[in-house]
């Protein structure tokens, strides 16, 4: 299944979507899900959410993953046709200077800073994004105040890796597709839900799981891979498997379901990481919905996550994807 | 005038009884029904058809309480909100409902270092002066821990059409949504208006508004900064005060629905309802909890702006209310015609 997957990532991945913005997103899985479930629905929020039904006395298992990408918004527009940004979702100036940003109309452009011979801290009110126009109305004429642009760029296989803009967290829905179009007869009704805005706050997640009613939740997301030179305090690496995220800066994993997958992965010999991490996760937003959702995140380590070079292994997309189909062939009665 | 009575009240953040009183009596004739939920939050119905549409202003305005009495007769002050150290030494405020004067002191000019000069006054610092000379008089006039603190600046006009107050955040938006509520009529929807409680402290009561009343669509009216003013680069004014109401982009707390925000400007050209964008992604609305409630709600932010928001004296223009009001009116419209389906 791994060509498949890569292929689903790299289509995935190509789609434009920011935060907010997801519709075309939100279509794309809508038609590449519904062969493999009973029921489709979109909520007011954004997210979309695909149902397929088990059998009497099996739970209710909330897969998630987030669908939107970071990006910039447009706020204001010079006499000489430069759009002035903001990010939407955690892009860093520096490390988007120079890149290809593709706008919703289509528009193109390059982000650049305005020049300074030592640029000591580079920071958004600076940034700026040329589409080539001459003046402000020409400029006008393609992006409108208040348009996204995302980071563009090839998706490239590298081998076992896989590298381009997008893959946070367009893996992470690469991975439930799978899952949906491998899961056999499961007990478990499985409530797949991709999720708007994920990349601010987060939001979306918390909504679709009110809607999904689930027993326990999954979130598949793609986070910093802990080989990239100065990160600190992550354990994780490229290859090494998807990692059971054990605690993050709002959430601790529900024990026994922690327990309950790492006892899986062991049995099937699926390779696991573990993480715990300083950053942030929709964890804590899921587990507090409604009466309360035992809740577990899968990693996928990325390395170099918000720019247009975004590194990740399929195997450990894949490992997150045999992971869960083997959590759903067993039983679920976490203690 | 509506504004002015509005502005005149005083309700900081968990103490907005008096707002909602005055609303009550203003709101009483023209509504089907009206109720205060268990977070203070005062909701009104007005129509009973089948789109529910909810509209938001908060009644909360930033201010303090009264944290400390001191031996000496002074006061220690809490702050509730947002409210920046640079603009309140020497302000008048009223301590506690019945409006007693106090004026925020610190250390005089005189006293001070060269260094102590150049600093903005650490908030610690400061406090209230009641005319008092102990603990004694202090709780003599009645103040207790915990009474709201107000900035005392009664409400008036500059000229014919610039308003000047205090907690025109969001009493500009209580405002807009009286008005919409006694000036028109939509039969063909539930309109629900929800005065909420405790934006300041983090959206509290419009969160709890939401998850009650199910809305099927929901705008938020608010008051928000704007810097079109000496010295400011005019892409950092964030809004302009004069130019017209303002549709948010996107600020901390939530993206505007995109079909709610495309309607919003599709109906301001087409009625030629003069508008403008927030240029600036800082900060957070009502918007932002109503968004997430329940399975979603699609929800966009219309403001009004106001110059030295969150500060004893704001500015706004009154066409930029009215403006506001009609293009709420417009959005009700296409609703109840079906136009817009959320």
């Amino acid at each position: 299944m791994s060509e498949k997957l890569r292929d689903r990532v790299r289509e995935l991945a190509a789609l434009w979507g920011p935060s907010g913005r997801e519709q075309r997103v939100q279509d794309a899985l809508r038609a590449m899900i519904t062969p493999y479930v009973d029921e489709v629905r979109a909520d007011r929020f954004g997210n979309l959410l695909a149902v397929r039904k088990g059998k009497e006395g099996g739970r209710r298992v909330l897969l998630s993953a987030h669908m939107d990408t970071p990006g910039a918004i447009a706020l204001n527009v010079s006499d000489k046709g430069l759009i002035y940004l903001a990010p939407v979702g955690g892009l860093k100036a520096h490390q988007v200077v120079g890149q290809r940003v593709v706008w919703s109309s289509g528009a193109i452009g390059v982000l650049q800073y305005e020049h300074t011979d030592e640029p000591k801290e580079l920071s958004f009110k600076k940034l700026f994004c040329d589409i080539g126009a001459t003046s402000k109305d020409e400029a006008l004429e393609r992006v409108a105040l208040g348009d996204m642009c995302t980071l563009a760029g090839p998706v490239e296989a590298w081998g076992d890796l896989i590298v381009g803009p997008g893959l946070d967290n367009r893996l992470g829905c690469a991975v439930l597709l799978e899952v949906a179009e491998h899961l056999a007869d499961s007990e478990h009704t499985v409530l797949f839900a991709f999720t708007a805005q994920g990349e601010v706050a987060p939001r979306g997640a918390a909504v679709a799981a009110f809607g999904a009613e689930p027993d326990l939740a999954l979130l598949v997301d793609s986070a910093l891979s802990g080989d990239q030179p100065g990160v600190r305090q992550v354990a994780t690496r490229l290859s090494g498997g998807p990692a059971l995220r054990l605690k993050d800066s709002g959430y601790v994993a529900h024990h026994g379901l922690a327990e309950h997958i790492a006892a899986v992965a062991e049995a099937e010999q699926i390779p696991l990481q573990r993480s715990v991490s300083p950053t942030d996760s929709a964890g804590w937003t899921v587990a507090r919905v409604g009466s309360g959702v035992p809740t577990v995140v899968i990693d996928i380590p990325v390395r170099y996550r918000g720019t247009g070079g975004e590194m990740a292994s399929i195997r450990d997309a894949h490992g997150a994807a045999d992971l869960l189909l083997k959590l759903l062939g067993g039983s679920l009665e976490i203690g | 005038m509506l504004l002015e009575r509005l502005s005149n009240a005083c309700g900081v953040s968990g103490d907005e009884s008096g707002v909602r009183a005055l609303l009550k009596e203003i709101l009483a004739p023209r509504v089907d029904e009206m109720w205060t939920d268990p977070m203070g939050n005062l909701i009104v119905r007005k129509g009973s058809g089948p789109v529910r549409v909810m509209l938001d202003a908060h009644m909360d305005e930033v201010g303090f309480l009264v944290g400390e009495i001191t031996d000496e007769g002074y006061l220690s002050l809490r702050k509730v909100g947002g409210l920046d150290d640079r603009v309140l030494p020497g302000r008048q405020v009223w301590v506690g409902h019945r409006r007693i004067p106090g004026v925020i002191g610190a250390k005089a000019w005189h006293l001070c270092s060269p260094e102590e000069r150049k600093k903005v006054i650490p908030f610690d610092d400061m406090y209230v002066d009641l005319g008092c000379r102990s603990r004694a008089e202090v709780e003599a006039l009645g103040i207790e821990l915990g009474d709201p603190v107000y900035f005392a600046t009664e409400f008036e006009l500059m000229g014919d059409r610039v308003a000047k107050g205090k907690a025109l955040d969001d009493r500009v938006g209580c405002t807009v949504l009286a008005r919409v509520l006694l000036e028109y009529d939509f039969p063909g929807i539930t309109l629900l208006g929800a005065f909420t409680t405790q934006e300041e402290v983090g959206l509290r009561g419009a969160q709890v508004a939401a998850y009650h009343l199910k809305p099927d669509v929901a705008l938020a009216l608010e008051g928000t900064g704007s810097a079109n003013v000496a010295g400011v680069d005019p892409f950092d004014t964030i809004t302009n005060m004069g130019e017209g109401p303002v549709i948010s982009l996107m600020d901390a707390s939530g993206i505007p629905h995109k079909r709610v925000w495309d309607e919003l400007v599709r109906l301001a050209r087409e009625h030629g309802i003069r508008h403008q964008f927030r240029r600036m992604t800082a900060g957070g609305t009502d918007a932002g909890a109503i968004a997430r409630a329940r399975e979603g709600v699609p929800v966009c932010t219309i403001s009004v702006p106001c110059r030295y928001i969150h500060t004893n004296a704001a500015l706004c223009h009154l066409d930029d209310v009215d403006g506001a009001v009609q293009l709420v009116r417009r959005f009700l419209e296409s609703v109840e015609k079906g136009e817009f389906r959320p």
